[in-house]
């Protein structure tokens, strides 16, 4: 019977692959041999009546088809895990399943045809045994229990209880494994004996069971000193311990060891090992404290403490994992670590470095900074003890310190750890972290509170290393003010001269330098100033071309500053010579000496001395900028306004036009002011070409519309009193489209056409006339206030109609027959109403000699046709008729002469309420006392200056 | 140790041969069953078949482990007598109960010494020497002497009758003589069957051991010929075998093979 036997079994560690692979085909083949020989025999013998031979046939099968599983197994495993996926295992497999396919077969035949057949068990064996190997667990079992029941012989039944058993087992049914080991073990004690009994103590131990596995184990450990069994003293050493240390027999399992002379230590290893992977986590670690007790060996000792890293790194206990860290050091300095146990405990220490290292920078810990900062010392400290085993990664164990330290927020300790990292790295010459930990250096240092010491050390550390490149600039610079900070200002202008060999023609230096240069300047060092000076002179450094004129005005500025203490102290003639040194001076900027010139003018000024403010106030506008004109314009303004009420007119005027020629572009307020000043001034001079090229800069300059317009009127008058008739028409036809200057130049264009009347130009006459007009009513729209020269001209144009009409008035005779009485008497009404409304023109152009006149003519009027109708008789007419006549019109005078009283009291309220000032009021007078206002005009004639 | 005392001479002593073989082989002295039948390798046995000798030899080789040699009994037994075998089979079944057809083999065979395998060649050399086929054939040979004589005779009724009752009789002697090479014929096929069947069955057990030891590494080294291996009686001597055969040493030969097992 070849169903015990198996390939497996030829587990000879020794042996390789291809050694098996020559035996499997030397077993295949013989089995070849033997199917044949099976064939032949069933051949020669008519054996398909021999249930024998089929079930040898279905035997070999077996066999054959568990070889070529166990080869296809092999190749399979070969495979990558992509191809593994991928192969249809079914067809891979195809081969041994044939062969077991056949052996089913044919013991399905032999439990078919020969149901007598006396070694059925076999037959149920094989099925049960292909079952099992197709993972049929459940058929297997079936089949199996048959083959225990039918086989009568001892070895077919062990054999069929222990594959049950075994399936059980593997299945890890225990409890039903065991009585089936029990019996077969009993009965039988075949070379398996040990390997079965061995799956019956693990039985034991895992239904709790422990005396009995312990004891089975023993048993097991004593049979197999004999060659009779299949040795498994190596087995049972390994696993004893186990069940000595899960039942809590320690002490009893490390007897147990000694006795074999074993290295217990070893197995206690191992077993806190088994636990480890059983999540047995305080049973190993009692284990492992045992092993450590009892073990002297130091080297020994070392491999425990290892094992214990491992446990502990598995359950995540990092504080006892960095405890036995620590003492595994000091182990490693007395040099009691072999180099394989170093790899080792490098191996875990790096490992929960690396861990705590993730969980320090993780956001689960920011929100727990006292955890974090306990891990993050952990950390710190494995990679400290790293940085002194692995010198020659120690930059990069040192720089891992500073990381972790950095994201835990311990900045002061991160600076240090990267500063080891640069150190170490420059020491070793090593390049990887050098550049990465100066970074950080770099970073960490704006976490920091300013420590100079620090600054100025990375500083220095970073441009020794890297004086070149796009991060030294800036580093340069950083040095720089931290020696400057410091006050070491040598060292800074070391800086700065390094700074200028790398970066000669970086305009950085001309920061420093003025830095440097205020140095001085505070110092009053002048001379060291001009010392700065002169070496940018000399090209030693590299300024703007504006900087290095910034420098020659410094010199200068020095030199105001003096004349300005001088003022300060109230010494006006030191600070007068001072000035004027300025100006005199080679050196000196232009600057500066706009600067003297000003606070020349200034001073003069002060002093009262009209010219010679006048002198510098224009020197100094002109060469200042529009920016700084702007800015002291006030002080110009005054000057000029100065110069004005000094009755240097001129001047004033002179320094306003210069002024608004600066300030032109600006928005200054002060521009209206110059431009008024000196437009005024010089109308008032009558220096009337300056005054209108200062009218046409104003204009230039865009200066307010009403300023100009003011301007252009002020100039027109100035025009008509010098009868330049040419220009003043110009002037009013420009200003004619103002809306402002609507009432103000009708006056002047009826001046004009009277002007042009009186040339008989009568065309130009009445086109101002007319314009005149037009300006009148848009005056009148807008509500203007007219000049009443205006309204008594246009209310007595309205005035000669009424004339006229009352002319007419009294030409209508009146006459009798009655008709044409009648006719005459409405003609005259109507007259009378016409001159009414005539007088409602007058009245609305609001001219009080004209509404005073327009109202006499209206008495006037009424009354002449009241008095006419009364004196009326008709002619040839009765007494009767003629008393019925007067009767009718005598009431109709009546009511005239009433219109007529009305219209003088009208007149009068109207000069009362008014004010009106004319030579018909004495009409209305109550006195009736014809006193009436007699003068010449143009008596008194005075000018604009009030010359 | 009777078998010892019966006279090398005796035309019964190599069938006590074989009989002393089993005897050594039933008492587990392997290597002197091995020297027994290694005897009928001599040239003084070439007619001598019987194929159990062979299964013996494998037996004993088997027994003592050496499966290679087994094996090699075994392989050479097929390679020998398998196609013959058939042949033999093949013509008892095609020939039937026709024992004239058996007569007619023979007579062909002696007539030519032409037959149709190696193997009828060695069964019929063997019936050749059997005392009774001898006997028959003495018989034939007389009948045949008295049909010439009496052919030499006038023509006469007697004669005719003679003639007819010899030939009759010849005739019938000549199907005794078929019928007899038949049942020889058929109990050496039958020996052979069994042969094969027992060298099925040892090749099986030598492949299976084959395999035991592949299974269990165990591929040692043969060393064989030992004299120490060898059990031995006070009438049994010592000699060098040397590739010859003398015929007081046969029966006498004891090999000196370890077991392997």
């Amino acid at each position: 019977m070849i169903m015990t036997s198996s390939i497996s079994i030829w587990a000879k560690d020794d042996i390789d692959q291809n050694n098996i692979e020559q035996r499997r085909q030397k077993i295949i083949s013989i089995i070849n041999e033997e199917l044949s020989e099976v064939e032949r025999l069933m051949a020669q013998s008519g054996g398909k009546q021999n249930p024998s031979l089929y079930l040898r046939m279905a035997e070999l099968n077996l066999e054959k088809a568990r070889l070529i599983r166990e080869r296809e197994t092999n190749a399979f495993m070969k495979l990558s895990p992509k191809k593994k996926t991928k192969v249809n295992r079914k067809k891979y497999f195809r081969e041994s399943s044939k062969y077991f396919e056949k052996a089913n077969n044919l013991c399905r035949t032999i439990i078919r045809r020969f149901k007598n057949f006396k070694q059925m068990a076999d037959v149920y064996y094989i099925l049960g045994y292909n079952a099992k190997e197709a993972n049929k667990d459940k058929t297997a079992a079936k089949y199996l229990s048959r083959a225990t029941r039918y086989s009568k012989n001892g070895q077919s039944k062990v054999k069929a209880q222990i594959s049950l058993a075994e399936i059980y087992y593997n299945a890890k049914k225990y409890r039903k494994a065991i009585p089936l080991y029990e019996k077969a073990l009993a009965k039988h004690q075949d070379k398996w004996w040990t390997k079965d009994s061995f799956n019956l103590a693990w039985c034991y131990f895992r239904v709790n069971k422990y005396t009995a596995a312990i004891n089975k184990m023993k048993a097991i450990y004593e049979k197999s000193k004999s060659s009779r069994f299949i040795d498994m003293r190596q087995q049972v050493k390994r696993d004893i311990g186990i069940f000595f240390a899960t039942s809590d027999r320690i002490d009893e399992g490390i007897r147990y060891y000694k006795k074999f002379g074993e290295n217990f230590t070893t197995q206690l290893l191992q077993i806190a090992v088994l636990l480890k992977s059983q999540g047995k986590y305080t049973q190993a670690r009692k284990v492992l404290e045992h092993a450590s007790r009892y073990e002297k060996d130091k080297y020994k000792r070392v491999e425990i403490n290892i094992e214990k890293l491992n446990l502990y790194e598995k359950y995540g206990k990092y504080i006892s994992h960095n405890q036995v860290s620590k003492e595994l050091y000091t182990s490693y300095k007395a040099g009691h670590l072999r180099e394989e146990q170093k790899e080792r405990y490098k191996y875990h220490m790096e490992k929960v470095a690396a861990l705590l290292q993730r969980q320090v920078v993780s956001k689960t810990y920011r929100r727990l900074p006292k955890q974090r900062k306990q891990k993050a010392n952990l950390t710190i400290s494995y990679f400290d003890m790293l940085k002194n085993i692995d010198t020659k990664r120690s930059d990069e164990f040192s720089y891992l310190k500073g990381e972790t330290a950095y994201a835990a927020g311990l900045y002061t300790s991160a600076f240090e750890y990267y500063k080891e990292t640069f150190e170490l790295s420059e020491k070793n010459k090593k390049t990887r972290f050098k550049k990465q930990s100066i970074d950080a250096m770099l970073v960490v240092l704006s976490r920091l509170p300013k420590q100079s010491d620090k600054f100025i050390y990375t500083f220095e550390a970073y441009l020794r290393n890297w004086p070149k490149g796009k991060k030294s600039k800036e580093v340069y610079s950083r040095l720089f003010n931290n020696y400057m900070s410091e006050k070491q200002y040598d060292k800074a202008e070391s800086v700065l001269n390094r700074f200028v060999k790398y970066y000669p023609r970086d305009l950085t230096q001309e920061a420093m330098i003025a830095q440097l240069m205020d140095v001085s300047r505070s110092k009053k060092d002048n001379n060291k100033v001009r010392a700065w000076i002169a070496k940018i002179d000399k090209g030693n450094y590299y300024v703007s071309p504006k900087y290095k004129r910034k420098l020659q005005e410094l010199l200068t500025a020095m030199q105001i500053e003096d004349v300005q203490g001088q003022l300060a102290t109230g010494n006006k003639k030191s600070a007068l010579v001072g000035y004027l040194d300025i100006l005199n001076d080679k050196y000196s900027t232009k600057r500066s000496k706009i600067n003297a010139k000003y606070n020349l003018s200034a001073l003069y000024y002060e002093l009262g001395n009209q010219q010679e403010a006048y002198r510098w106030a224009m020197a100094a506008v002109d060469e200042m900028s529009s920016k700084d004109v702007q800015k002291f314009s006030p002080s110009f303004v005054t000057i000029a306004n100065f110069l004005f009420t000094s009755l240097e007119f001129e001047k004033s005027a002179d320094l306003s036009r210069k002024l608004l020629g600066k300030l032109c572009k600006s928005k200054s307020k002060k521009r209206i002011t110059a431009f008024k000043n000196g437009m005024f001034i010089y109308l008032s001079d009558g220096h009337l070409k300056k005054a209108e090229e200062m009218l046409a800069k104003g204009r230039t300059c865009k200066l307010p519309t009403d300023v100009i317009e003011e301007a252009e009127y002020e100039t027109m008058r100035e025009y008509l009193y010098r009868k330049d008739w040419k220009k003043y028409e110009y002037y009013a036809l420009k200003l004619q489209t103002s809306k402002r200057y609507y009432a103000k130049v009708i006056d002047d264009f009826l001046n004009l056409s009277n002007i042009h009347g009186k040339f008989n130009n009568t065309s130009k006459a009445k086109r101002f006339l007319n314009i005149g007009k037009k300006l009148y009513y848009k005056a009148k729209r807008a509500r203007q206030i007219i000049s009443l020269r205006s309204l008594d001209y246009f209310a007595s144009l309205s005035l000669r109609k009424m004339e006229r009409t009352s002319a007419a008035l009294e030409k209508i005779k009146l006459s009798f027959p009655e008709a044409r009485f009648q006719r005459a008497v409405e003609g005259k009404l109507k007259q009378l109403d016409k001159l009414v409304e005539q007088g409602n023109d007058v009245l609305e152009t609001g001219s009080g000699a004209g509404i005073v006149s327009s109202y006499k003519l209206l008495d006037d009027a009424y009354t002449y046709v009241a008095k006419e109708l009364m004196a009326f008789t008709p002619p040839g007419k009765t007494k009767e008729y003629i008393t019925g006549f007067k009767k009718q019109f005598n009431s109709i005078s009546t009511q005239m002469l009433q219109a007529a009283k009305k219209y003088r009291q009208e007149a009068r309220t109207a000069i009362r309420k008014n004010t009106i000032l004319s030579k018909n009021n004495f009409y209305f007078q109550d006195n009736k006392f014809p006193v009436q206002f007699y003068g010449e005009s143009g008596v008194v004639i005075m000018d604009r200056g009030g010359k | 140790m009777l078998y010892l005392d019966i006279p090398k001479s005796s035309h019964i002593w190599p069938e006590l041969l074989f009989e002393e073989a089993w005897n050594s082989y039933y008492q587990g002295d392997y290597n002197r069953s091995l020297g027994k039948l290694v005897s009928y390798k001599a040239p003084v046995f070439q007619s001598y078949f019987n194929p159990e000798v062979e299964v013996l030899t494998a037996l004993s080789y088997l027994k003592l482990c050496l499966y290679g040699d087994a094996k090699k009994i075994s392989d050479d037994f097929y390679k020998d007598y398998l196609a013959d075998t058939r042949k033999l089979r093949k013509f008892i079944l095609g020939a039937g109960k026709s024992y004239r057809k058996y007569y007619e083999l023979v007579l062909r065979y002696e007539q030519f010494g032409r037959t149709q395998s190696a193997l009828m060649v060695k069964l019929l050399d063997r019936l050749f020497k059997e005392e009774v086929f001898s006997d028959m054939k003495i018989r034939l040979l007389s009948a045949t002497n008295e049909l010439n004589k009496v052919r030499g005779k006038k023509n006469s009724r007697f004669k005719r009758f003679a003639l007819l009752n010899i030939s009759d009789s010849m005739q019938s002697h000549k199907q005794i003589m078929g019928s007899y090479i038949r049942s020889k014929l058929v109990s050496d096929y039958a020996q052979l069957y069994r042969s094969f069947e027992g060298m099925s069955y040892i090749k099986l057990e030598v492949l299976a051991q084959k395999k035991a030891r592949l299974y269990s590494f165990e591929e040692k080294d043969r060393s064989r010929g030992d004299i120490k291996y060898i059990e031995r009686n006070e009438k049994q001597y010592f000699w060098d075998f040397n590739g010859e055969f003398w015929a007081d040493e046969l029966g006498d030969y004891v090999f000196a093979l370890k077991s392997e097992c």
